[in-house]
């Protein structure tokens, strides 16, 4: 992997980004491989979920992991900041969690006599944000702008985060009691929202005999770093999307838009956050291009919490889900006539 | 092509049958073409049988007058078929819409230059009435390739019949084949276009006028073959055969001719009515019909013209009692309008088979030449359009949403020995289709090769497809689940 990093620098440094190298494009598929194996020896059958996990990394995005607890949500996270090799933050969202104690204080020095920024958990490489319900919206609010834009404003001064930039942020959708539910604007930020759901029975054993011992997880080793990341996520963005596919895309959003069971459809930016997933997806799977298939695929974890469901549609039993499925069955693909 | 197109085709005539009755849906770019082949073949028969009548009936109806006045007739009910009246309240305005009908081209008859003398407005109204008659049967008719296959052979029946009476009571009819030929040449395109939506055309540009060029190119070279054929003594056979024929009908019509009685007064309403080539006496090369033979005759093509009016105005009927009920289909719904049931439907659908055989092969030829001369990617993108037309033609169309990958499973689904060949055209497919790579020559080889593979695996049809359909759907739904 170590390798496929240093050829696609190089090849970001002659500047071919837009004509995609397959050989880059090979480099990215190898290095999805190592890291998928990497998870593979800590969680049990979620190779589907880390292999989404990845595509919103490389697609420089944010995963909201949503499912009851004791699934491997924070297993998962931690796994996958260590797999990366990257500076690993944890935020543990409780209501008295105060937004300068994610972003970081201005605090007085004695000795120099002048203020100076002691930054807070969001300054790594991989955050997680576990329990981000179970925080304050003035709290929520203040990793917008880090999300976004990869940066925290502390009074006058905006520092820049860290790149590459990963927030795994998890929540238990059953228990509301004490939660405050993200707004729109929040769950907008992220790429993709995940659920692990439950093992199989054998899963399950496996698990049981994997955690038996030694804790897989302290003996893992990272298989990549951030510079070698930040080299992936350059081949992704250059990955080929045709123009049709690109309408596919827009007319997937739109169908979202003017569904009579939708009060707020997908924004604009889900449109692009799904062509730069579809991009690392591709580019994951050893493509330097993208297929409707990789739209399909990514479309209902990309687009369906960004969808706001009717009251009495939600109370019929629609989910957004349902709706974003029922897009994809109906919206036509760009094929031969 | 739906899918249900090919259920009845477990063989022979039921099998040409099916094939003939193929439907577009009327919404389809095809339905204008449709809409003036059938107007084309409606003022043909109407002209030609009314020209017929109106010689024979003294009624001087110049046929130039029919052929303005009818389509005014049609686009008027072309335009009521849209018009649609509340419910409840549909007779009462169609009938005020067809009397003003009926007086419109009345009035139109007369502006165009027939002078209504004394006792002759009845007769001009009940032409107007026919006219209007046979414009609400076009205007009601859904333009689809059995409605043109169905008024070709309905035109040709007439046709034919029309010119044996003329020729018969010796009726002049200079523009009869004229007619005949833009009858067969009209029907042979439809008939080519009604094959070619099972022979798997895609719609394309051009694909109207080379059908079109291939009809009329067919007539063409029939009428040199049979030109070839048709030496002095092969025609001189002909004609003996046929008088040996006559002499058998006259001798059964002189035997049925015995039973009227002979009545001078009538023989002279017709303008000379007398066997072909001769005057006077009992038939016999060149004699002219016994009166009582010309009375059947006379009986015989009023019947004949009667029972094309019962048709006519039934059908009308037909509609209309439909529209009342509140039964009016929807543009989308195919209304299929079997070959066998019209008379000599196996007949004419043989024969449009094979005329679609040699359209398709000629278009199987041109697409051969034309795959060869386009570039790579190109010929992988038409090879796969040929995959999904052959999987189309045995009911297994790809839906709108479904992509290449997901398609190319279900068929393998259907069809799993023919799996690597449909992994690797789909692999191909895409590759050429939403990349920026061109397909190799090596690649379109195989390519190439997968598919004359892949052309000889059978899809199950019936009730194999039946029992196979089902099982693919529910894992897809499974795996659609398990992915989300």
């Amino acid at each position: 992997m170590k390798e496929g990093g240093e050829t696609m620098r190089a090849e970001s440094a002659r500047g071919r980004q837009p004509e995609m190298a397959s050989a880059a494009v090979e480099s990215v598929h190898r290095a999805a491989a190592s890291f998928l194996g990497n998870v593979d020896r800590v969680l049990v059958g979620k190779t589907e979920v880390a292999e989404l996990v990845l595509v919103a990394l490389l697609a420089e995005g944010h995963v909201l992991l949503e499912d009851v607890p004791g699934l491997g949500k924070t297993m998962l996270a931690k796994t996958v900041a260590r797999s990366l090799g990257c500076e690993f933050r944890r935020i543990q969202c409780t209501p008295d969690l105060l937004p300068s104690d994610v972003t970081g204080v201005q605090i007085f020095d004695q000795q120099s006599g002048t203020f100076v920024f002691r930054p807070g958990p969001i300054m790594g490489n991989v955050i997680l944000v576990d329990e981000i319900n179970r925080a304050t919206p003035r709290t929520q609010s203040a990793l917008l702008e880090a999300m976004q834009e990869g940066q925290v404003t502390v009074d006058v001064e905006t520092v820049s985060l860290p790149r590459p930039f990963l927030v795994l942020a998890t929540q238990n959708p059953v228990e509301l009691e004490g939660t405050f539910p993200l707004p729109e604007a929040q769950l907008d930020r992220f790429l993709l929202r995940l659920r692990l759901g439950y093992p199989g029975p054998q899963e399950e054993a496996e698990v049981l005999t994997r955690f038996c011992g030694v804790d897989p997880l302290a003996e893992l080793a990272p298989v990549t770093d951030a510079e070698e990341v930040l080299a992936l996520q350059a081949v992704c963005r250059g990955v080929y999307v045709d123009p049709a596919l690109r309408d596919y895309m827009v007319s997937l959003v739109g169908a979202t838009r003017e569904h009579p069971d939708v009060r707020l459809g997908a924004s604009p930016r889900a449109s692009l956050g799904l062509q730069r997933a579809a991009q690392a997806l591709a580019a994951a799977k050893g493509r330097d291009f993208v297929l409707p298939d990789d739209v399909k695929l990514l479309a209902v974890p990309a687009l369906a919490h960004r969808l706001l469901v009717k009251t009495e549609a939600r109370l019929r039993g629609r989910t957004a889900e349902d709706i974003i499925r029922e897009a994809l069955g109906r919206v036509p693909v760009p094929v031969e006539d | 092509m739906s899918e249900g197109t090919n259920e009845g085709s477990s063989g022979g005539l039921n099998k040409v049958r099916a094939v003939a009755a193929v439907q577009s849906p009327a919404s389809s770019p095809m339905r204008v073409p449709l809409l003036l082949i059938v107007g084309a073949m409606e003022i043909l028969w109407a002209g030609v049988l009314l020209d017929l009548v109106g010689r024979y009936q003294s009624l001087a109806v110049p046929v130039g007058t029919l052929l303005l006045v009818l389509p005014v007739s049609i686009l008027i009910n072309v335009s009521l078929r849209h018009w649609r009246p509340s419910r409840g309240a549909r007779l009462i305005p169609f009938a005020v819409g067809m009397a003003l009908g009926v007086c419109g081209i009345a009035a139109l008859w007369v502006a165009l230059g027939q002078r209504a003398g004394q006792g002759e407005w009845p007769t001009i109204l009940c032409g107007a009435g026919v006219l209007w008659c046979l414009g609400v049967r076009l205007g009601w008719r859904r333009p689809s390739f059995a409605s043109v296959l169905r008024e070709f052979q309905l035109g040709l029946v007439v046709f034919l019949a029309t010119m044996f009476a003329a020729w018969l009571l010796q009726v002049p009819m200079a523009t009869g084949p004229f007619l005949g030929a833009a009858f067969v040449v009209l029907g042979l395109l439809a008939l080519g276009m009604a094959r070619s939506g099972v022979y798997g055309f895609s719609a394309g540009r051009g694909r109207f006028l080379f059908i079109l060029a291939v009809s009329v190119s067919t007539v063409l070279v029939t009428g040199i073959v049979v030109a070839a054929l048709a030496t002095p003594d092969v025609l001189q056979a002909l004609r003996d055969g046929f008088a040996w024929v006559w002499r058998q009908i006259d001798g059964l019509l002189a035997a049925v001719g015995r039973w009227f009685p002979q009545d001078s007064g009538a023989a002279g309403a017709g303008p000379g009515l007398q066997a072909p080539g001769g005057a006077g006496g009992e038939f016999a090369a060149g004699d002219v019909l016994p009166e009582s033979v010309l009375r059947v005759v006379r009986v015989a093509f009023d019947v004949f013209a009667m029972v094309m009016a019962i048709l006519v105005i039934g059908s009308f009927m037909l509609r209309v009692v439909e529209w009342t009920r509140g039964r009016r289909l929807r543009a989308s719904e195919a209304y299929v309008e079997p070959l066998g049931h019209t008379p000599g439907g196996g007949l004419w659908a043989t024969l449009g088979r094979l005329h679609a055989y040699l359209v398709g092969e000629v278009r199987r030829l041109w697409r051969r030449r034309a795959v060869g001369v386009r570039s790579e990617a190109e010929s992988v993108r038409e090879l796969y359009r040929r995959m999904l037309r052959w999987a189309a033609k045995s009911g297994y169309a790809r839906r709108p949403a479904q992509t290449p990958v997901e398609y190319a499973r279900f068929l393998a689904a259907m069809c799993p020995e023919a799996s690597p060949e449909l992994e690797m055209i789909t692999r191909a497919y895409d590759r050429v289709r939403y990349s920026r790579d061109a397909a190799g020559v090596a690649e379109l080889e195989a390519v190439r090769q997968a598919w004359t593979r892949l052309r000889t695996c059978r899809l199950p049809r019936g009730k194999e497809r039946v029992q196979l359909v089902a099982a693919p759907l529910r894992e897809s739904r499974v795996v659609c689940e398990e992915t989300t």
